[in-house]
């Protein structure tokens, strides 16, 4: 511009002043810069946010859609679907995530993905949402593991997602039941966790099963805590009775699982993440403590033992001390004997023995490997069936008819001597008491049968015999009588009835005698009148008998 | 630049009266001797304001582009779109000839013209030359009227309003973007001396 001004300026002749425009910085050019800046402050942010692109592996896309489909945690969605694949091999899906920035974090290998659909199940409903908004992916990060971004997707959503408080624990159980997962796992009737999973154990050839209890429940699993199955409907019929037992009405359609501590005992330490428990079949079990020794003994009945069953328990005055553990029927070849050899399990742990040591007691606990040895029962079994100690059957329900086997002392029983030669030693039995009875009855009858009626009635025929003799010689010693001593008896009261009229005559009223003597007595008591009237006045004027009467003088 | 380097002839547009137009001042109108109207007018800085205006309407037209435009949300429902996949929406809906309208007027043509501006600008603020630049200006010229994103905004807003209470609508960063782009390329275009353009150009071809 200004080579032109220059160049007009020479072609006028005329000079011109120079005219400079100053090419300064328009404003115009903080527009874009500011809309450049603005767009690159943008574009870097939304770089910066972008999280990872993780790929999981599902069985089927079911319900999930490019570009829709979310990835939540805890209803926040954290990603978002933005490629399904079919997987190489056509066995899955691969599906494709973006991640947001803040999740970048938990995307470690122990991340969990599983899709949720709606679902409808026994005691659970979950889901409900998806109907409307379609499927999502669910998402229990951890933080744990390594970074990873390929995953593997569940196929069932898992039930305890990784920041629940509380603990897994472990069951052993001979079977599954009618537990299954989401079952329920009840304390005191309140619902504290769930089954989480089972699994069948080859070694053990039983079945695993993973439960969670979640906070703060999970501080109430002691060590010395009691699982068992608290599952539906649980009828047993036994020696006590018919038992019904049921729990709510969810865990009779799930099944369930409840814990506590056996009555009665003290709590110890909190049990750790993981410990194993064994399972128990119902609640009554777990009050009976397990006792790891057991002793088997056996018995021979040669009564009917119907009704007496395997499990059948084994009492001693009342205490539960093992169970029937078989039943069964020998024959003695030679003899065409019948005889029933019972085996029975008895578990020594559950007697405490006092044994004393010069004279004061010890804690059976101290000298247990002694107590415990093979003598078993807590006694030496050779010496308790000397002293009386059978086994007998008993009814334990009328009702049902049921079998138990009791052993007691029975000083007066026969002796016998424990066989302890075979395999197991063998405990003497007596009859059952209506057996018992039936054979002192028969015994008496015996008995009865041995007295010699017969010759009783001889004996007594020789002695009526001899009665009669005796009746005549006591006829005759009375005829005698009659005859000889009676008259005389006769003539000596006539006798005695004269000597006592003349008695009478000579002291009657009318006798002489009586007259005379009160006569005698009259003049008697005339005499001692004046002997008085003398004493009298000589006891006022005794000179008298010296002087005589002064009346007389006067 | 504000000024022409010579005297020119121009026929006014409504009365076709030749006249001349002196060198002009910056800011300044020529008027019809005859019937007044306005002959053209001098823009200050052309050259610079375009260049400027197109630049931050191209950054303000990616922005629009990538970004979320809209999202709706209904309880658990949720979508969101953005320009491309909204106009994608409506063509797998079946309603191809209004997919490709709204595609040609709202994203097409704008950056059309924008892309031309450039291409014509940039060789006349840094003085070098390039091929086609004169069909480029043609071309910008015919496809003005066709750029119609103030009517997409529109149907934007009313959608908003009418939608509004059928579920929640989030605006995205696109559409506060797409709303600058407007104004940003409505000063790109009023910035353009058409008359100084074509007289570079054509006074260099």
């Amino acid at each position: 511009m200004n080579q032109e001004d220059s160049e007009m300026k020479q072609g006028e002749q005329v000079p011109l002043a120079l005219v400079q425009t100053k090419r300064s910085f328009s404003i115009v050019w903080v527009v874009p810069i500011i809309a450049l800046l603005i767009g690159g402050w943008l574009t870097f942010k939304a770089m910066s946010e972008k999280g990872p692109v993780i790929t999981i592996a599902f069985e089927t896309a079911d319900g999930l859609e490019a570009d829709k489909t979310k990835i939540k945690f805890k209803d926040v969605a954290i990603g978002k679907v933005t490629k399904i694949v079919l997987s190489q091999d056509h066995s899955g899906v691969i599906v494709t995530a973006e991640m947001s920035k803040d999740s970048e974090a938990y995307m470690k290998d122990k991340t969990q993905f599983w899709v949720v659909r709606a679902q409808v199940a026994a005691g659970e409903v979950s889901g409900l949402g998806t109907l409307l908004s379609g499927a999502y992916i669910g998402c229990n990060p951890s933080n744990e593991g390594q970074w990873a971004d390929h995953f593997t997707g569940l196929e069932k959503p898992p039930l305890i997602t990784a920041d629940m408080p509380g603990r897994h624990f472990l069951l052993h159980s001979q079977q599954l039941g009618s537990l299954d997962r989401g079952a329920p796992v009840y304390y005191r009737g309140i619902k504290v966790g769930q089954v989480v999973d089972y699994d069948y154990d080859l070694d053990r050839d039983g079945v695993d099963i993973k439960i969670f209890v979640k906070g703060p429940f999970h501080e109430k699993v002691y060590q010395n805590s009691r699982f068992w199955n608290a599952s539906g409907v649980n009828l047993t019929m036994d020696a006590t009775g018919i038992n019904l037992d049921t729990q709510s009405l969810v865990s009779i359609m799930l099944g369930g699982v409840s814990f506590d501590l056996p009555e009665h005992r003290d709590r110890a330490d909190q049990a750790e993440a993981e410990r194993v428990f064994k399972l128990f079949k119902d609640r009554k079990s777990i009050e009976e403590k397990t006792y790891a020794i057991k002793r088997y003994y056996l018995m021979y009945f040669d009564q009917n033992v119907r009704g007496l069953s395997a499990g059948a328990p084994v009492e001693m005055k009342g205490i539960h001390m093992g169970e029937v553990i078989e039943v069964k029927l020998e024959i003695n070849r030679e003899t065409q004997q019948v005889r029933i050899p019972v085996l029975i399990m008895v578990e020594p742990e559950r007697v405490d023995v006092l044994i004393t040591d010069e004279g004061a007691f010890i804690n059976p606990q101290d000298k247990r490997e002694e107590i415990l040895g093979d003598k078993g029962l807590g006694y030496d079994l050779a010496k308790a069936v000397e002293k009386g100690l059978r086994a007998q059957l008993k009814t334990g329900n009328l009702l049902t008819g049921q079998l138990y086997i009791d052993v007691d002392f029975y000083p007066e029983a026969p002796p016998a001597t424990a066989d302890m030669s075979g395999v197991y030693p063998v405990i003497p039995t007596i009859p059952t008491p209506l057996e018992q009875i039936t054979e002192s009855v028969a015994q008496i009858v015996k008995k009865v049968e041995t007295i010699p009626f017969d010759k009783i009635g001889q004996d007594l025929q020789v002695a009526v015999k001899a009665l009669g003799v005796t009746l005549a010689e006591i006829k005759t010693i009375s005829g005698q009588v009659n005859q000889e001593t009676i008259p005389k008896v006769n003539a000596a009261l006539d006798r005695l009835q004269a000597t006592l009229q003349g008695v009478e005559a000579t002291l009657g009223p009318d006798s002489a005698l009586n007259y005379n003597a009160r006569k005698v007595t009259d003049e008697l008591s005339l005499t001692i009148r004046s002997l008085r009237s003398l004493l009298e006045y000589l006891e006022r004027d005794p000179q008298a008998l010296i002087l005589g009467k002064e009346g007389v003088k006067k | 630049m504000g000024k022409f380097k010579s005297m020119h002839q121009i026929a006014c547009h409504e009365c076709d009266l030749v006249q001349e137009i002196p060198p002009l001042p910056a800011p300044a109108t020529a008027c019809c001797l005859r019937c007044g109207s306005v002959l053209f007018r001098t823009k200050v800085d052309s050259i610079n304001r375009t260049l400027a205006w197109t630049i931050a309407g191209l950054v303000l037209y990616v922005v629009a582009v990538t970004f979320p435009f809209l999202a709706m949300k209904n309880g658990a429902i949720g979508n969101q779109t953005g320009l491309l996949s909204g106009i994608q929406q409506l063509y797998h809906q079946g309603i191809i000839s209004l997919a490709t309208l709204v595609l040609l007027t709202c994203l097409l043509i704008p950056l059309l013209q924008m892309l031309a501006l450039f291409y014509i600008f940039v060789p006349l603020k840094l003085n070098f030359r390039v091929k086609y630049a004169i069909s480029m200006f043609r071309l910008f010229q015919k496809v003005k009227p066709w750029s119609m994103m103030e009517i997409y905004l529109l149907g934007i807003l009313v959608s908003i309003v009418k939608l509004g209470k059928m579920a929640t609508i989030v605006p995205g960063l696109a559409v506060i973007a797409f709303g600058l782009l407007i104004f940003v390329l409505t000063f790109a275009l009023s910035a353009v001396d058409s008359h100084m353009v074509w007289e570079r150009l054509g006074g260099d071809s």
